[in-house]
């Protein structure tokens, strides 16, 4: 035990790559020994908010998420598992079957590179539970905040490509991922998460294969060496560690399709319900939402100056018509300036500049409305067990002195 | 304390090639009556990060634990899932917010 550790650390140190002992380590920790874990640091990343350090889950501080582009060090991480070790890219395969699959094949990654048109696309990636910790009653699992998205470039080939290569049957339904990860409970037999998407999504423009992000490969805890990125569905649609592709003739009914994960009531349902499996249903788009990166909350601001405002709008498969800023608690509301995404599926920068009446506590609040009319509610929008879809609209605090 | 001074010392080594230092959290379970049977059996798999995340009723604890038994491998707890669930209903039961739907924001500055 002693020595993994000391492995593990070197390897952190040495290649800059993950240090991820305790994790590596779940499956032979005594129980008095688990709950020692190693600080959890992780080359490569900054500025994030750990909430676990076991599976590791860190989300990005807000007023970090300044740029455009996600860079890679603040893109957040949602582990299931345990991340795989000691990965090789060149040794890397991807099976692709499934009973709606004509012809399976088996890729390498220098396959995909050279068989399919390569693509470097941004795409946004917001985890299904972002903004859980504000539910009330509150509910179990990472209590994200604010921080579990981000819209990094992405660089590889679209699925539809590999799958029109390796063929569709007629009764194509769902694409299924498998990946690397190995579950927490060390049981070998056992799938972590093994989720997907209906075959239309799959097919579109805005789903990749990807092996890169930003100017490089994919970080470890990202998905290193290839990963499934669907824009605007629950970031659990898109497996990391990507070994498999199926395309099932059903729904699949892999690890977290089922039960209360990455499910909502079919009704609305009031706060603190119980709600029965069978009237649950899978969560597709992501709801439109908006993130005041600039400014910090809390801020002191001079009232003579103008407040320049700044962030991020995105929604899944629809996009971005507007966002308004009030800073009377929704009694008036501004409309910010807003660019169109650099592509389908990328989220999209707004802007203003804001003045104050008086000195004295104001909130800013960001809301965001999307090609289907729909806008942001200002509360959190229906509770649901496990905590999904809030996407109330952000405030950010400012003392005006 | 020795993991204070281990923390310590591994964030000064990384410190000089991240921009900002990782925000680390909590990952103490409260000293309670029954902490010695949710050391033993819950931090197997996990960090104690799940649990002291959480403020949950009796009853969502109870559909939690069952749900990692269906799922997840977890073993029947016999006895000990009363004084488990004892436990973890003391010190994180549900905390209900009583300033309105939405929380004042903290201050940073
Ligand atoms: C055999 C392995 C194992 C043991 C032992 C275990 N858990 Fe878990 N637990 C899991 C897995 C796997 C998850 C899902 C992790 C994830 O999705 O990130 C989980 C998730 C959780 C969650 C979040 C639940 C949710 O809905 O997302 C809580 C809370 C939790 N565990 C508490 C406990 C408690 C309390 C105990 C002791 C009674 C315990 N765990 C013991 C495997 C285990």
């Amino acid at each position: 035990m002693k020595e993994l550790e000391t492995l593990s650390r070197r390897r952190f140190l040495q290649n800059g790559s993950v240090f991820f002992g305790a994790s590596a380590l779940a499956m032979f920790a005594s129980a008095e020994s688990a709950g020692l874990n190693e600080p959890p640091l992780i080359a490569g990343k900054s500025g994030l908010r750990i909430l676990n350090d076991r599976p590791l889950n860190a989300e990005a501080l807000p007023h970090l998420l300044v740029d455009a582009v996600t860079p890679t060090r603040h893109m957040f991480i949602r582990n299931n598992g345990v991340p795989p070790v000691g990965v090789d890219p060149s040794g890397w395969r991807l099976n692709i079957g499934g009973e709606s699959i004509i012809r399976p094949l088996r890729l390498s990654i220098k396959d995909l590179r050279s068989r399919y048109q390569n693509v470097s696309l941004q795409l946004t990636l917001e985890c299904g539970g972002n903004g859980r910790a504000e539910f009330d009653p509150s509910v179990p699992g990472n209590q994200w905040t604010l921080g579990a998205v981000g819209c990094p470039l992405w660089h590889g080939v679209r699925v539809r490509d590999v799958l029109e290569d390796a063929g569709l049957k007629n009764d194509a339904v769902y694409l299924a991922f498998h990946g690397a990860d190995t579950h927490l409970s060390g049981d070998p037999e056992k799938e972590v998460i093994s989720r997907g998407v209906p075959i239309e999504k799959a097919m579109a423009d805005d789903a990749l294969i990807a092996w890169g992000m930003n100017d490089g490969d994919l970080h470890p805890m990202n998905g290193h060496p290839l990963r499934l990125v669907v824009a605007g569905w629950p970031a659990s649609a898109s497996g990391k560690w990507l070994t498999g592709l199926s395309v099932r003739n059903q729904v699949h009914d892999g690890a977290k399709m089922g039960g209360q994960s990455y499910r909502v009531p079919k009704n609305p349902v009031a706060p603190g319900s119980v709600v029965d499996d069978s009237s649950m249903k899978i969560i597709g788009a992501m709801p439109v939402k908006s993130l005041l990166s600039v400014p910090q909350t809390g801020v002191r601001h001079d009232r003579g100056q103008q407040l320049k405002v700044s962030g991020h709008a995105w929604v899944g498969d629809a996009q971005v018509v507007s966002v308004d800023l009030s800073t009377d608690f929704g009694q008036t509301w501004q409309r910010a300036s807003l660019q169109v995404p650099a592509n389908v599926g990328a989220w999209q920068q707004f802007s203003a500049a804001l003045v104050f009446p008086a000195v004295g506590y104001y909130e800013i609040w960001s809301r965001a409305t999307d090609s289907n009319g729909l806008s942001q509610p200002m509360v959190l929008p229906g509770w649901n067990p496990k905590g999904y879809l809030n996407n109330a609209c952000h405030r950010v605090a400012v003392h005006v002195v | 304390m020795w993991f204070r001074c281990r923390l310590a010392l591994t964030l000064a080594l990384v410190a000089c090639n991240a921009v900002a230092a990782q925000v680390v959290p909590n990952n103490e379970l409260q000293v309670g009556a029954g902490d010695h049977l949710v050391r033993a059996h819950c931090l197997v798999c996990h960090s104690a990060q799940l649990i002291v995340q959480s403020s949950l009723t009796r009853t969502q604890w109870l559909d939690t634990i069952r749900y990692m038994q269906r799922k997840h491998n977890l073993w029947p707890l016999g006895d000990q899932e009363t004084v488990i669930l004892d436990y973890l209903e003391a010190n994180y039961g549900a905390r209900y917010q009583s300033s309105g739907r939405r929380k004042n924001l903290p201050y940073y500055r």
